[in-house]
């Protein structure tokens, strides 16, 4: 029995029997789709030294905040230029054949914006043909991200970056963005907002800080890699043209996310400090505390002590807030945020063992320490607690400070 | 009493004596040794004899020289022969030359791979050479991860993380793929079967993939002894292998004693239990001082095995933590640190599965008791092994279970004996395996139109692939275009990935307890059965057969539950033919099949009555894979009654007979093959017996039963005449309620026909059968 019987039994075995490839619609070619495809996708055929590729280019009103991007530091986890102009930034967005990530995945669509001088934002879109033709898309992309420091993406650090990495070995070249620096908006946007939002993705982070909302028929993107897909067995556009206007809107979004993080940076560098969200004071502490600026960390941690007290917060803040003002040495603030806290949360180990060492340490008052010490069944504490109160103070030894 | 007192003394006992089939002493053989090889680098030699290494055994030497000289190659070497500095050396000594160089290993478990990077550890600690090994597998951190892909130069790792962790990434890992200049494949001989098909072809895509980065890596391949190590090697590695023959690591003086347990109820081929005779023999060795290996084939009985050693460890002052035991489970700390006992002697003995098989560096033992046959000549052997030093005398001790193989061996010691007849077998051509793998490979990379793959032109696959929108093809390549990650849906250790998975719903959240095949599923775990695990009875309540889920739940009963299973072969297509050598004509081809399991009937426990029978509901399985056949004159059917025989009866018990005795001669597991007889099957139109690979597509036996059939019918026929039983035992040809009680002496006059002989003895009479059922 040859091969090609084999093969036909196989299929036979292995679908089920309603399902005739010969009948699908799907599988039979179209008359010369690629002239409708680029007009439905609004794409133009660009001839560069590599082969013919396909760009669409378009331009958003989005104005660019005046000045330079600023401080970043604490919200972004790499180093980024200190000096970075908002026109030195790549915006990048790709859709893929797939989530799996390895080898076999490609950008089918690559996005890029950035801030013309004027205060647009330019946007082009490289779409890939067919597979083989990856080459020239991935020189255009190197030839344009040359000329700006920094590629921004939500998440491509790891996604994106390496996925175009990966696309570039396989088809013989360096990395197409490996002179620009990263910042992964996914990363700032944790930093600043998990501890609010119930998620960070994009568009979660987009409707609720940037108050835009992208509008009805957005395609969700689960279904993006199965309409390029169709596009290859078609050779029509399908639903693509939905899936470059999603690609769109993720650099538009990206744009304005990115805006809202440098407000955001501003406002814990320069403002005062001021109660407010008591997550967004608490997030604000702790990017200052990654900033080392422990002073104004602290600030924003005894901002905490009410919200505490009134049992909003989480226990997981009030723990930060005390480390922080430990930090400062704050003790009456320390012990404040120690009591408000096992008020509302009495069995909380953490805080019995930050009022177990405070009282023990700092206010020698060792009754109270060993309160807390059997709640935590610290033995040892318990042990040097009792031979503490056997024996005088030694001489010298500061007075206990007042009692709060 | 010292060990050679205890083996004289056994060799006058008579009781003992009685049970054993066979005793045989290996002589002594001293080593052979060999220069060093052309052109090994100083650096190496210097660090060797540092070692206390002053010169190699002349495999070892062989081997270095082959690779030296820019060959593949394959090297068959036991237990303890010092083969890791065949293939170390070679490695290194590329390494010391240039130090971007790297090498893979791949050995089948994750403990074997640690085992390997610390020997390699070491030596290249006396190179004192900045050459870094590293273990990849499921237990590497994340962390450790990225490093290891740039700058391992010796990656250590198991074919399953190679097929789904490295290769679907191999951009992440270009300095190794880029500058990769030997695989070392160790323990080849597991690579058989499915298994072996499988890896063969991942093999396939890695040579792919280090062909895009430029490099053409050599192979070095270990094998414990097969009767083939050099065909297995080559087909796995798709390239022509210089085969090392010679070993030359020496041995002292071993006693291999084959021991039977005698037969306790001759009806049904029952015998005194395995464990309790290994048990009673190992508290004889245990006495003598030696250091011991007991192996068993299950969890359970290793863990039985061991409390009866610890109690009679007991008596003779052996302290607890001086018996071990030592299987899958295990901690690896507790692993590693009996292993460690085992070489520097505080451990006396320890109990094993088969984990200990494999080339893990434990010493060399004094004795290896084996309760049950390894199920290969190859493992036997490489368990065997565990027991030798170099200069010492040794004893390795079979204690037979009533097992079909165990019995066939033990019956045939000379089998066993003799030139290890044992072919390993892969088909790395499968369809279903190699479209699984073409799959992969195509996401690794495109392929172009006309690219070979493992040799073979896979246009039409490729097309297939293409047809059902799998691939992409576009200006002259295929590209992968699905959503998915193929490697993940290609478990290598399966050809049908699908299992049921068997749920105990008596216990909060439930519990999974095993998960079963779904052939065999239909036939164990349809509504309403008895199924038997870990001898716990569970009622199964519901077989979800769309979510592959059993329900089932703890019961005590009087029955269990035996489903009919009924089974439509057809032949498709026969490729092959030949007469037998005097009755009858052989032939190989595909078939397909239907099976259906239809209804069940309960059976009492000890009376084997039948109590009551229902219905199972459940959907055909169809399965298309490649056959042997033996079909019959038709006139034999004519012949037999006159002779008393029943053609019905001889055929069942010849299929029983062939099953048992064919998986021992092409190495695979009595589960891999099946084989069924038809009275007057539609395509021969005669009586047939079929012979067929329990696996989608087949992957070789088949085909390796129709090339061996000669010996293979005169085994069965040996096995038969043998046996002790009377009128038919699992051991030979079935039960006499399952293949009737004229199956035993019909079954052997069909044999001794084939053979030219007329059948010696007169047809046993026959007996009234056991129950009215």
């Amino acid at each position: 029995m040859d091969l090609r019987e084999r093969l036909a039994r196989l299929d036979r075995l292995s679908r089920p029997a309603a399902s005739d490839p010969a009948s699908d619609p799907a599988s039979g070619p179209a008359a010369d789709p690629s002239r409708t495809l680029t007009e439905a996708l609004g794409l133009r055929e660009e001839a560069t030294p590599g082969g013919t590729i396909w760009i669409r280019r378009d331009r958003r009103d989005l104005a660019q905040a005046a000045g330079p991007v600023g401080d970043l530091s604490g919200i972004v986890a790499t180093e980024l230029p200190h000096d970075l102009a908002w026109s030195e930034m790549l915006f990048l967005d790709t859709e893929t054949t797939g989530l799996a990530g390895g080898t076999g995945t490609l950008a089918f669509l690559i996005g890029l914006a950035w801030w013309e001088p004027d205060g647009g934002l330019r946007v082009r879109q490289l779409f890939l043909a067919g597979p083989g033709r990856e080459g020239p898309v991935l020189d255009e992309l190197a030839r344009l991200a040359s000329g700006f420091r920094v590629v921004v993406t939500y998440n491509g650090a790891s996604f994106d970056l390496p996925l175009l990495r990966t696309r570039a070995r396989m088809n013989r070249r360096h990395d197409p963005l490996g002179g620009l620096a990263g910042w992964d908006l996914l990363v700032a946007a944790r930093r600043l907002w998990r501890r609010r939002l119930p998620d960070c993705r994009q568009q979660t982070i987009e409707a609720a800080v940037c108050g835009y909302e992208r509008g009805p028929g957005d395609i969700d993107g689960a279904l993006i890699p199965a309409a390029y897909q169709a596009y290859l067995t078609t050779g029509a556009a399908g639903a693509l043209p939905e899936v470059l206007r999603h690609n769109r809107r993720d650099m538009e979004g990206m744009a304005r996310v990115a805006l809202a993080i440098a407000a955001e940076a501003r406002a814990i560098t320069d403002e005062a400090p001021r109660a407010g969200d008591w997550r967004a004071v608490w997030s604000r502490a702790l990017i200052c505390e990654r900033r080392r600026d422990v002073a104004r960390a602290a600030s924003w941690a005894r901002l905490l002590r009410d919200p505490v007290a009134q049992g909003r917060a989480d226990p997981a803040a009030a723990r930060d807030a005390i480390r922080l003002l430990k930090r400062v040495a704050d003790w009456p603030a320390v012990r404040a945020l120690v009591c408000a806290g096992l008020a509302h949360w009495p069995d909380d180990a953490h805080l019995h063992y930050e009022a177990a060492v405070l009282y023990e340490h700092r206010l020698r008052d060792y009754p109270r320490a060993m309160t807390h010490a059997r709640r935590l069944a610290d033995a040892h504490r318990l042990a040097r607690l009792e031979a503490r109160l056997a024996r005088p103070a030694p001489p010298g030894c500061p007075p206990p400070p007042d009692a709060l | 009493m010292n060990l050679a007192q205890l083996l004289s003394r056994l060799r006058a006992d008579d009781r003992f004596l009685r049970h054993v089939t066979r005793w045989e002493v290996l002589a002594a053989e001293p080593g052979r040794f060999a220069d060093w090889p052309d052109g090994l680098d100083a650096r190496l030699v210097a660090a060797l004899r540092d070692r206390g290494i002053e010169r190699l055994y002349s495999h070892q030497a062989a081997s270095v020289a082959a690779a030296l000289a820019g060959r593949s190659l394959v090297v068959p070497t036991p237990t303890a022969s010092g083969k890791t500095l065949c293939y170390n050396l070679s490695v290194l000594d590329a390494m010391l030359r240039d130090p971007e160089a790297r090498a893979l290993y791949l050995f089948p478990t994750k403990a074997l791979s640690q085992d390997q990077m610390h020997e390699a550890h070491d030596l290249i600690e006396h190179l004192g050479a900045p050459i870094k090994v590293h273990t990849f597998d499921g237990d590497t951190p994340e962390t450790a991860r990225r490093a290891i892909r740039s700058s391992g130069h010796i990656v250590i790792t198991n074919p399953d993380m190679l097929h789904q962790g490295i290769l679907p990434h191999h951009t992440l890992w270009v300095k190794l793929f880029e500058n990769l200049r030997y695989v070392v494949v160790d323990e080849v001989h597991q690579y058989r079967g499915v298994f072996g098909s499988h890896v063969a072809n991942v093999l396939r895509r890695l040579q792919r993939i280090a062909a895009f980065y430029g490099s053409r890596p050599q192979f070095v391949c270990c094998s414990a002894t097969i009767a083939n190590p050099g065909e297995l090697a080559s087909h796995l590695c798709g390239q022509d292998l210089v085969e090392v023959a010679e070993n030359g690591a020496p041995r002292g003086e071993k006693h291999f004693i084959f021991y039977n347990p005698p037969v306790v109820n001759a009806e049904l081929g029952i015998r005194r239990s395995a464990v309790k005779e290994t048990r009673s023999l190992a508290e004889r060795f245990l006495a003598t001082g030696v250091q011991m290996i007991v192996f068993a084939r299950s969890r359970m009985r290793v863990e039985l095995l061991l409390t009866y050693l610890e109690q009679a460890g007991r008596k003779v002052g052996i302290r607890g933590g001086e018996v071990r035991g030592y299987r899958g489970g295990y901690l690896p700390t507790e692993r590693r640190a009996i292993e460690r006992g085992l070489r520097d002697g505080s451990v006396r003995a320890v109990v094993s599965t088969n984990a200990l098989e494999l080339g893990i560096d434990i010493g060399r033992l004094d004795v290896c008791l084996m309760c049950g046959y390894a199920g290969s000549i190859a493992s036997t052997w490489q368990q065997a092994g565990r027991a030798g030093r170099r200069n010492d005398l040794s004893a390795v001790v079979l204690v037979g279970t009533s097992s079909p193989a165990d019995q066939y061996i033990l019956g045939h010691p000379d089998y066993f004996l003799g030139r290890s007849p044992e072919h390993a077998t892969i088909d790395p051509d499968n369809l279903v395996i190699l479209m699984s793998h073409l799959k992969c490979a195509a996401f690794e990379l495109p392929f172009d139109a006309g690219e070979r793959y493992g040799g073979r032109n896979v246009a039409e696959i490729l097309d297939y692939l293409a047809r059902q929108r799998v691939l992409h093809e576009a200006e002259g390549r295929y590209h992968w275009m699905a959503d998915t990650y193929p490697a993940e849906e290609v478990s290598l250790r399966t050809a049908a990935p699908d299992n049921v998975v068997i749920v105990d719903q008596s216990v909060p959240g439930h519990r999974i307890i095993g998960e079963m095949d779904l052939f065999s599923a239909q036939e164990m775990l349809h509504d309403e059965a008895v199924y038997i695990h870990g001898a716990q009875q569970y009622h199964v309540d519901r077989l979800d057969w769309d979510r592959r889920k059993a329900y089932v739940q703890p019961v005590t009963v009087d029955h269990y539950t035996d489903a009919q299973r009924k089974v439509e072969l057809k032949t498709l297509d026969a490729e092959d033919s030949r007469p037998d050598d005097h009755v009858g004509d052989l032939g190989l081809g595909e078939i397909g099949l239907v099976d259906k399991v239809t209804v069940y009937k309960k059976i009492k426990l000890g009376t084997h009555e039948n109590v009551g029978a229902g219905k199972v509901n459940l959907p055909e399985m169809e399965m298309h894979t490649t056959s042997m056949w033996w079909r019959l004159p038709p006139d034999l059917a004519e012949e037999m009654p006159l002779a008393g025989l029943d053609l019905g009866d001889a055929l069942k018990g010849l299929a029983h007979l062939v099953g048992t005795v064919a998986p021992v001669f092409v190495m695979a597991d009595v589960r891999d093959l099946r084989a069924q007889a038809m009275v007057r099957a539609p395509f021969t139109d005669a009586p047939t017996l079929y012979v067929y690979d329990a696996v989608p597509g087949g992957v070789g036996y088949a085909r390796r039963i129709f090339e061996q059939w000669t010996e293979i019918r005169e085994a069965a026929l040996e096995h038969v005449t043998a046996c002790p039983c009377s009128h038919g035992c699992p051991s030979c040809v079935g039960a006499v309620v399952e293949s009737g009680d004229r199956a035993k002496a019909g079954a052997a006059w069909l044999l001794a026909r084939a053979a030219g002989r007329h059948a010696a003895t007169a047809p046993a009479e026959p007996r009234p059968p056991l129950s009215p059922n």
